[in-house]
Order: structure tokens, then sequence, then C-alpha cells
């Protein structure tokens, strides 16, 4: 099978193929802003396969979430219950920014004047309390004709009951077929109404927008001769078809950022890791996202913006400190980041007109970056604007260039490491049980000193890592959760309606796999509950096998809860009464591919020269080696620089990097 | 040769992240939702003197409460000596730490090759201490009613855990599975500093972190000299008053006095009222933590608080008054007089700093709290709630609406969907106070409403609600909002009354309670704001069109 991923970045659209064969092929093109779909099909025509021959499909895009950041999304409306139309603009009520006197909460993406509301009423158990006025319903429906493409509703309890969202949507769609309707129910079953309206105003606002890219995108692959359907990739890991990605287009968020995450669980498979963290580090931010036991760390909340999104996501942390963070004087102190040079101007050393010293200023000047790795293929590097901005700070602080670039590159390490201590803190994991797979432009080259930094066994540098967002869509599963609110203390749970819900969502899962033509033999089923003890607020999901019983499940999830408990928060209460909140469904389609990578093998010995880089406060001779010059099974120790055409990966001394199975670099302490 | 200044910026940034993984495993063990959703907790790292390293954000109104724990303690039991390793300490004395006794502070020492170099410290709400009312009482009239004091107290001997002591907290609580998980929590909060800051000693040594400490507490203490004395010299008075001490009670006095003088800032509070019979008072802690937080939303809000910040910030009191109370002075509202002094703080210095201030607002918890017997369940509940309020407007822009007031911070609201589901209670109407902010060129923050119907018999509703006869007032030509108030309707046949403070009103199946918190003061004449912003508020319905009419 031959197999294409394509992942939109802000600056270049990336494509790789694995040919049935095991061929790799790579590409990059412009990102085409505004015409998204123009920069896909460039970048694929710039792979060695034709569109022809591609079977297999994934797509990651950035349509949803740059509408979303641009603020170019739908015109949207909200209906919602009598007496709460601002819900959506009070939200928490709450103030992170706390010492801001003039802090202003996020703001919502539906002004007040298009929030409507509807004289009806659930009651938490989920009965009618006042039926919905349709009358009224008919009066709104008028004021939203013509005005809006689309159209969320959130009623209260709709989690429990979604009865009168039903019959408000069956409403609307006969009296407004041009208006895309979004109930919350469909989109996020889950109590707490300012986070379900966030969500569903989210994903009503960026609905349309992928609606319409997704048919655009279908039509000019069409014209390519591309047969193969389109997959989109999903922020929870997994992909799904395009018919599904216009349903539910909330899922679509986070579509290329997590690529990089798959990569890391795919790469943990074949290298027999259980426990990586990854980063991706480029010019201006520093992503951290976690793999566990094999899996992608998944979290059921997340927030954009400081917009809650009720979607079960990868866990994306993100600090400011990248490459062209940069570096001032404040207070006699020397801070980095988070403001960042961007692409324009960019660090001093693109010679575009920035002066201000950036941390890739400071890698260039230390011989860390060599001046003849072009950064993104072409970009000479000027590493007298480099001096010359590290000297502007360095003169104020009387200290050599030497010294300030060093202070840079140690400033941000310790704050990405610090970053990586906070996060795992409240996972209650400890750092040192994990190995680190870094990418993105500056990933590598900052690599070891983190790992040095929070005493990590290892390292890996994964093959292709400038295309590694697209490599990681291709590893992934088809994917769909669904969740159902199921209130009950966990000990008076009527087994036949347990079993009776557990087969509601795993029919309906089952309905979407087989629309996505998944095969039975590859369709796999993860039952899953929310629990928590009476009087807590926040779940514990526990998932078991879906070759149990449902009577074994439940004799079972009290244990699995304690000690999930317990490695989670620390502690547990074995004897309180614990309550059910959700039931969860997850329904993976397995991709059934086991094809190994192909690297290319060269003859070429690695040609190595001696090239001054400072380490530990002196000037050391270090290597210079070209990546596709060591076989799988080689080897390089520090201190040496790996270059390849999209990154840089930096050997400290006292580190060997080993290319492993797959083309990947495993880096480890040499002593 | 003096400490180098990238050493200097990696060890400042490590105690902030070391109080930033203290507070991240609070809130990851902690039981109670008040601490790991409401975020009602603070955290920080000390130096080996009690002198603040770092500290992850928190609810605002603890800034500098923590210390007090420690120096208290030193001084109950006679030196620095007493600290040993594998101690942790509990305290929740009012008068010694501040607040009221729900929150108990946490600490334990940290030592570095036998050397005392540091403590880790936390603060934490703790649901119910055995007062004599679940939860809270709004009308206690002595520290004796508000449940256990706690005095510096062993809660682990060099490593050995005192069970006796745990076993009496938590026995004496209406919650003890909660107490025991929070406390636990704070435990384990404590032992990650202490790795932590070990593990940062393993690294630097400990001469190179005394001198990164000292130059960080210089540069702290640098800039708050270069912000205030860009403050105009001279002597700024205010006073207000609050509506009452409690149910029934008398107005509080309060007189706000700050003197600049170059780079120092002197507030005095002397001249206040007497402390009061009812639970509106604080220890001298809580008013100096409070006037921090007045303090840092002026100077330097956006550069973490460290022990050299406040240096020139002085605070006076007097002995026995409501900012400086004594026993058996009730403690349970400790914020309210320190909310109109942050208020009054801030208006006072309105003159010389115009573009940094805000209008005022409504600034108190306003808490309800309904108790009874849940039919579904057959068990005693009590819900629990603090209110948003309006914010005043400012030199770039309007108020904040609806948001937690001064004191709050991160605090959340609860959910409607989440708080029926547990309680026998509707939830009628959750929305903006429409025209309730100050008119301005700059409009004030509008305030809430929230209806409330009861759904059983023999439920209590307790009301701690203020600035009734203080709405949040207007700057520069700016006008006054509307002021907070609170109806109850006992049953339809009784016309609804105005009740701002009450403890354990009688309520039966069908009850109502309206709560509607003020707005926040305009900025600027109401004339000069811009025509567009009018029709922007008349389209959102957030004034009516009577509003800017004359």
């Amino acid at each position: 099978m031959n197999r294409v991923g394509v992942d939109i970045g802000g600056t270049f659209t990336d494509a790789i193929s694995i040919s049935s064969d095991g061929r790799i092929s790579t590409s990059k093109s412009l990102t085409t802003s505004g015409r998204l779909a123009d920069g896909v099909v460039n970048a694929i025509s710039g792979l060695e396969l034709a569109s022809e021959e591609i079977d297999y499909f994934v797509h990651g895009t950035t349509a949803g979430l740059n509408a979303f950041l641009e603020r170019r999304g739908s015109r949207i409306a909200l209906i919602t219950t009598q007496g709460f139309r601002d819900v959506y603009q009070i939200g928490r009520a709450n103030r992170p920014d706390m010492y801001n006197l003039k802090y202003q909460s996020p703001k919502p993406l539906i002004p007040r004047s298009d929030i409507f509301e509807l004289n009806e009423r659930m009651s938490p158990e989920g009965e009618t309390l006042l039926q919905v006025n349709l009358e009224e319903l008919e009066e709104i429906a008028g004021r939203i004709e013509g005005k809006f493409d689309a159209v969320a509703i959130v009623l209260l309890h709709s989690y429990k009951s979604a009865q009168h969202e039903i019959q408000v949507e069956n409403f609307l769609s006969k009296r407004l077929p041009n208006v895309l309707v979004v109930p919350s129910h469909q989109v996020a079953p889950e109590w707490r109404e300012y986070e379900r309206t966030s969500t569903t105003a989210l994903s009503a606002y960026i609905a349309p927008i992928i609606d319409e890219y997704l048919l655009q995108l279908g039509k000019k692959l069409e014209e390519i001769g591309m047969k193969s359907p389109i997959r989109v990739m999903q922020s929870n890991g997994g992909v799904m078809s395009a018919a599904t990605a216009r349903a539910k287009a909330i899922q679509t968020l986070f579509s290329g950022p997590v690529g990089g995450t798959i990569a890391g669980v795919e790469i943990g498979k074949k290298l027999d890791f259980d426990k990586l963290i990854c980063v991706d580090m480029g010019g201006t931010s520093f992503d951290v996202s976690l793999v566990i036991d094999k899996k992608a760390d998944v979290e059921s909340q997340t927030e954009l913006q400081g917009l809650p999104i009720l979607s079960p996501t990868v866990s994306m942390h993100t600090i400011g400190a990248g490459g062209g963070s940069i570096a001032y004087l404040a207070g006699g102190a020397l801070r980095v980041g988070p403001r960042s040079a961007g692409a324009m101007p960019g660090p001093a050393c693109y010679g575009r007109g920035g002066s201000e010293p950036t941390v890739t200023d400071a890698n260039l000047f230390l011989g860390r970056l060599p001046q003849i790795a072009k950064l993104g293929g072409n970009l000479p590097l000027d590493s007298d604007a480099s001096q010359k901005a590290l000297d502007s700070v360095g003169t104020q602080l009387k200290l050599a260039p030497e010294e300030v670039a060093n202070g840079i590159i140690s400033i941000v390490n310790a704050a990405m490491a610090n970053a990586i201590r906070e996060i795992t803190v409240s996972r209650g994991i400890d750092p040192r049980d994990f190995s680190l797979v870094a990418f993105g432009g500056a990933g590598p080259l900052h690599a070891i000193a983190i790992a040095e930094e929070l005493e990590l066994k290892s390292v890996v540098i994964p093959a292709n890592p400038g295309v590694l967002s697209a490599w990681g869509m291709l590893q992934a599963d088809t994917r769909h959760d669904q969740v159902l609110n199921f209130y009950s203390l966990l000990h008076e749970i009527s087994l036949p309606q347990f079993e009776t819900a557990l087969n509601k969502l795993r029919v309906q899962s089952k309905e979407i796999l087989d629309s996505e033509s998944i095969p039975a033999n590859l369709q796999e089923f993860r039952p899953a509950v929310d629990l928590r003890y009476v009087g807590q607020e926040y779940t514990v999901t526990v998932e078991w096998s879906d070759d149990w019983s449902v009577a074994k499940a439940l004799a079972e999830l009290p244990n699995m809860f304690e000690a999930e408990h317990l490695s989670r928060y620390g502690h547990n209460n074995p004897g309180e009464s614990i309550e059910l909140v959700n039931i969860r469904m997850s329904a993976l389609g397995l991709n059934g591919i086991t094809s190994e990578q192909y690297l290319p093998e060269s003859e070429a010995k690695a040609e190595e020269m001696a090239y001054p880089v400072y380490f530990n406060k002196e000037w050391t001779d270090s290597k210079i080696v070209q990546r596709d010059q060591v076989k799988i099974g080689g080897s390089v120790s520090g201190p040496a620089v790996i270059l390849e055409p999209d990154c840089t990966t930096l050997l400290h001394p006292g580190w060997q990097a080993e290319v492993a199975v797959g083309g990947h670099i495993v880096i480890s302490r040499s002593i | 040769m003096a400490i180098d200044p990238i050493t200097v910026e990696v060890i400042r940034n490590a105690f902030d992240s070391i109080a930033n993984q203290m507070n991240n495993n609070l809130a990851r063990s902690a039981y109670t939702p008040i601490i790991y959703e409401m975020k009602d907790c603070s955290v920080g790292l000390f130096d080996g003197e009690g002198a603040l390293l770092g500290q992850a954000p928190g609810l605002p109104i603890f800034l500098g409460a923590l210390e007090a724990a420690i120096f208290s303690t030193r001084d109950h039991f006679g030196g620095w000596d007493v600290f040993k390793p594998g101690d942790v300490y509990a305290i929740n004395d009012s008068y010694l730490v501040g607040s009221h006794l729900n929150d108990v502070s946490i600490f334990s020492p940290i030592f570095y090759k036998g050397d005392l170099v540091g403590f880790g410290a936390t603060k934490a709400h703790w649901l119910d201490i055995g007062a004599k009312d679940p939860s809270q009482a709004m009308d206690s009239t002595s520290i004796y009613q508000e449940g256990y004091r706690i005095g510096p107290t062993r809660l682990y001997r060099e490593g050995v855990a005192q069970t006796e002591i745990m076993d009496f907290l938590t026995r004496n609580s209406r919650l003890p599975r909660s107490i025991w998980g929070d406390m636990h929590a704070q435990i384990a909060a404590c032992r990650t500093g202490e790795n932590r800051l070990q593990a940062l000693y393993d690294k630097f040594g400990e001469k190179i972190i005394r001198e990164a400490t000292e130059e960080i507490w210089r540069q702290c203490e640098v800039l708050d000299h270069e912000v205030v004395s860009k403050i105009p010299d001279g002597v700024y008075e205010e006073s207000g008053a609050l509506d009452s001490d409690g149910p029934g009670g008398n107005p509080v006095p309060i007189k706000v006095k700050v003197t600049v003088a170059g780079d120092q800032i002197e507030l005095d509070l002397r001249g206040s009222s007497p402390q009061t019979g009812g639970p509106l008072n604080c220890g001298v802690a809580q008013t100096i933590s409070a006037a921090r937080l007045a303090f840092k939303f002026l100077v330097n809000s956006d550069v973490p608080a460290t022990a050299g910040t406040f240096r020139n910030l002085k605070v006076l009191t007097d002995v026995g008054s409501v900012f400086h109370a004594q026993e058996p002075a009730a403690c349970q509202y400790y914020y309210p007089h320190l909310g109109l002094m942050i208020d009054l703080f801030i208006k006072a210095l309105s003159p010389g700093i115009p573009d940094r201030v805000v209008g005022g607002q409504p600034s108190d918890a306003m808490n309800i709290l309904f108790v009874g017997i849940n039919p579904k369940t057959g068990a005693e509940f009590f819900t629990g709630e603090a209110t948003g309020v309006g914010w005043g407007a400012h030199a770039e822009g309007d108020g904040a609406s609806a948001q937690i007031n001064y004191g709050g911070g991160d605090l959340k609201n609860y959910p409607v969907e989440v708080y029926e589901s547990r309680y026998p209670i509707r939830i009628h109407q959750y929305s903006l106070g429409v025209n309730t902010g100050g008119r301005g060129k700059y409009r004030g923050g509008l305030g809430v409403i929230r209806e409330y119907e009861v759904l059983t018999e023999d439920v209590t509703v307790s009301l701690w609600f203020e600035r009734h006869n203080t709405p949040g007032w207007g700057l520069f030509g700016g006008e006054d909002a509307i002021s907070t108030t609170v109806l109850v309707q006992r049953d339809e046949s009784e016309s609804p009354q105005k009740i701002l403070k009450v403890n354990r009103f009688p309520l039966s199946l069908g009850s109502r309670v309206w709560v509607k918190t003020g707005g926040g003061g305009g900025y600027g004449p109401v004339g000069e704001r811009d025509q567009s912003e009018i029709d922007s508020d008349l389209l959102n319905g957030y004034v009516t069109e009577e509003f800017y009419k004359n």
C-alpha cells in the first residue's frame, strides 16, 4: 500500500510518502495562506510517488485552528435556556492573571446580541419541567434567517436528556435548511454548561470552514488523479474520514500538532521505549507531550486562548521558548523570551534587520549550529550579525560574547527542563523514568542539555525530523471517542441498564467505523468509565478490556479505580463510595500497517572534520557528520554535530549516538 | 567577584519552578474541589530565615501570609533551633497567621548537609473544621464558635507522624475524609519543595545559592523602588464604611492614609474601626498580606514576588482594631474590610497614577450557603459559593463584568448543572445585572444575578453580602455603580424581603432567593463615551435605553 501524509505548518506544508516497498520520499512546499489546499497539492506533487498511485492519504489540517486564531470563522448564533443567556460570557468568573487590575476574560465567539433565550427546562434527572415553546422558537428562527451560517444549541442538562435539543434541532433544520445546526449533546454530551457552550460554539464557528476546505481539497486532489479517500488527523491522536470530520469539526482543531506525539508512540513501539517525553522546539514555542505505556497521554478537556474545549485531546503543554526567543536585560538581570523574533525579522543571523540576540544567534556563535547548516534548506547565516547582537547585551553585563551566548542557552535549557518537571509532577510521574524524543527545527540542538538537566538516560532523534508530524499521521489508527452521561453510585448500578448503555455506545461506535469502511477484523473497542469518590468534582477514567463481561467489569472497577487514583493523585480512600459519571467508548480502526522503514545505506564513509564548538566553557574540537552518511548500526561519539537538511543534532561530550532500526538516532551516555 | 547574571537567572527561575511544582503536587493530590478546582490555596518556598524565594500563583489575598506561619512557630518555640529534619508543622490561629480558621497552613523545614536552608509552605481552605454551623457561621461572636484553633503544632516530629494530632483534627470535622486527604496533600507538596530545593543545592552549592538569592532580592527591590519613586510624593487619604459587622450589626468605618515619600510607601490604617463584635475581623498578618496585594496591583504586577518585594511598603495598624484583632474576636469574615481597604488604597492613589487605577468595586466574596437534608440521600448537605461582581473601569477601557473580587484571583464559580445535580435546589437565572455598571467614558463592569429555588422542606440559607450602602465608585467624573442587594421570598404569599446578612434563615419548599451583586464604577465623564460604544452597549443589552438618558 502506498501511503501519503501531509501536515500544514505555519511556514511549510510537509508531505511524506511510504511506498509499498518501504521507499520513503519527502517534500516541502510553502504554506499558501488563504488557499491551504494549493500548498497540499504542491507538496504532494513534490513526492516521488504519482498521485494516481496513492492508496492511503492522511491529512493534518490547520484550517479550523487558523480560522479560530484569526477570528474569521463563520457567523454563528446561540440558542440557550431562558435565564442563561450570559453563561458564555460569565464563564467561571475567575481571574488567572490575578494581579492585573485590567484583566479581561477570553472574548466569547458570539456577542450577547446573537444569543437567544428559549423557554424550556429539563431537570438534572432528564425530566421535562417545561416544554419547548415552539412559538418563541419560530420567532427566534425568523431572527436567525439570512444572518447566520450556523446556530449552536445549548440547553441546560442536555447531557442527561437531549430530547429538547433534538426537538429544536429538527425544527431548525426544516425551517432553516441553509443554516448548519450544531446541538451541544452531539459535540460534547458532558455536564458543566459553560464548558459545553464554549465547545459547541467553537465547533459551530469552524464547522462550515472545515466543510468548505475539505470540499475544495477533495476537488483539487481529484484533479491530480488521487483516488484514495481523505482521512483527517484528530486532536485525540486518531484519524477519521473526511465525512466524519465535517460532522465533528471540533476534533480537527489540533490536527497538526498531535502528529509529532503519534510519531513518538510509533517510535516507542519500534524501539521498545515505554515512556517518552516528546519535545517539539521551533522558532517561537516549545511543546511538550507525553507517551506513557506506549500510548499518547490524552486528556478529556483542554483550552485554547483561555476558552475551554470538552473534547479528547493529546495533552500538549507549551511555553514560549524557541530558536527565535529574544534575550534582554531587566533590572540588571538577563532574561530570555517569551518574546520571539519570529520569522520577520527573525534572529540577527538571518540578516533581515533583527538586532536583538536570540537563542539561534547564541547557537550559531558557539558553533553548535555550524555556519554551513543553512536553515530552512537555503538560508545563509550571518555569524557577524549574531556577534554584534550578543555584544549589545554583553557590553552592559561586561561579559564576552561566548559567555552571553552560553548564558542564553543555559537559561533557555533550564526553562525547558523546568516546564517538563512541572508537567510530570502534576501527573505524578518522575521524569527520570523517561526518554526524550526531540524534533522541530531547534529540538535536537537542545535535547541532550535538557536530558542532562533532567537526568534522563537517553534521547531519540527521529528519522525525517523535518516531516515528523506527517510521518506520525501515517502511523495513526482510526479513532472515535463517544461519551454518554450515566450518573449513579457505583455500588447501586443496575447491571441491565449499564449493559444497555454500553451496548448503545458500541452500536453507535460501530456504525461510525462501518461508515468509514473499516473491516470488522480491524475494529477494536475500548470501554471505559469516568469515576470519582462522592464529593469530588473531577473524575478518573478507567478503561477495561472489551472481552470482559459487563459483570466482571463492574466487579473489578472499584479496585481499578482505587489503583488509578493512587497512581495519579498519590492517595486513595478504599471503602469510600464511588460515583460513576460518564461511560466512554473509544472505537479504533487499526491501520494494519506493519511495513518497515527504509533508510538509504550509503557506502560513503562519514566525512569527519575538526570544528570548534563551545562546550563547558571552552572551545572543543568536534566532528561534523552528515546524517545520511551513517548506516543503521553505525555510531558517532560526542563531541559532534550531526547535520541534515532540516535540523541539526548537537552531541555533547560523553554522549554517543547510534543509528537504530528505522533510521532513528538513539543517544545515550557513553560513560 | 559578583555572581554572574546567568546563574542568577537560572536560580531565580528554579525557585519559581519549585513553587509551581509544589502547587501542582498539591492540586494533584488534594481531595476537595475547593483546592484543586477552585484554587483556594497558596504555596511558597522560603529560605532558612523564612524569607520568600518563590511563590506559585494561588489565592492572591494570601500573598505574604505564609511566612507568618514560620515566624510565629519559631517565636512560639523560642528560636530556629526548634526545626529538625523530618518535622512538619500545622497552624491556623487567625491572630498569628491571619485569615479564618478554615485556612490551615502546613509547612516543613528543609535541611542541606545539616543546615537549615529553607521551608516549603502551603495554605489551603479546609471545608469544615468543626465550627458551630456546617462549613462556617455568618454570626459568630468569638473565635471559639468558629472551629478548632491550631497553634504551632507538629504533624510530624523528626519523620514520625503524630497520628493522635491528625486523628483529633479529622475527628472534629464534619468531613473527616476531606480533611485527611487535604492535609496529606499539603504535606506531600512540602516534601516536593524539600526534594527540589535539596537538588538545587546539590547542583549549585550553598555559597552560590546564597549570593544569587541576595541578587534576586536586590533586583526586585530596585524594580519596586523605581516604580514607587515615579508616584508623586504626598499624603493620599480616603475613607469609607462597610454596611455592617454581621447580621443586624453596625457599620464599620475604614480609614486609609497613604504617604508616598521618594521610593517609600506607608499605609496607615490607624483610626479605623475597633475590632467588631461580629465575625468581621482579622489578625495583623492578614492585613499585611492584603496591603501587599493592594501594592502589587499598582507596582510591578507582572513580576513574581520574593522577599525583595514589598521592602519599601510599611503598614501601620492600631492593636485591637478590625485590622489587628485580639482574642476573642471572631475572624470568619476576615476579608470585607480588607477588600474595602484595597479599593480605598487604589482610589486614594488615583490622582497620582491615573493611568494605572480602576474604579471601585463591591469587593467582597458575596457568599451564599444553603444547609438542609437532601431527600435523595437522606444525608445533610451544605453548599457554599462566592459570587462575582462588576469591576471598575480604567483608562484603557470598560471594567470586567461578573468576576471574582480583588482577593479571589483564580477562584471559580459553581456550574449550574453540577449544582442542581448535587443539591435539592434549582437555579432559574444566572445572568449579568443589566445597567449595574457605573456610567463613564469607560463603563464599569456588570454584576451578577443568580436566582435560587429551594426544592425541599427545612432548608436554611446563610448570606454574607456587602457594599449595599457603598457601591463601586466612579473615578475622574465616572459615575457610581448600582450596589449589591439580595431578596428572599419564603413563600409565594409573602413579598420578597431584602436581607444582606443572615445566619441559617429558615426556608421551605418553593422559597426563592435572588442574589444581585453590584457593578463596578465608571471612569471619566460619560459625555466623552464613544457613540459606537453606546450603540454596542444597547445592541448587546448590557444597558437599557434609560441608562444613557439623563
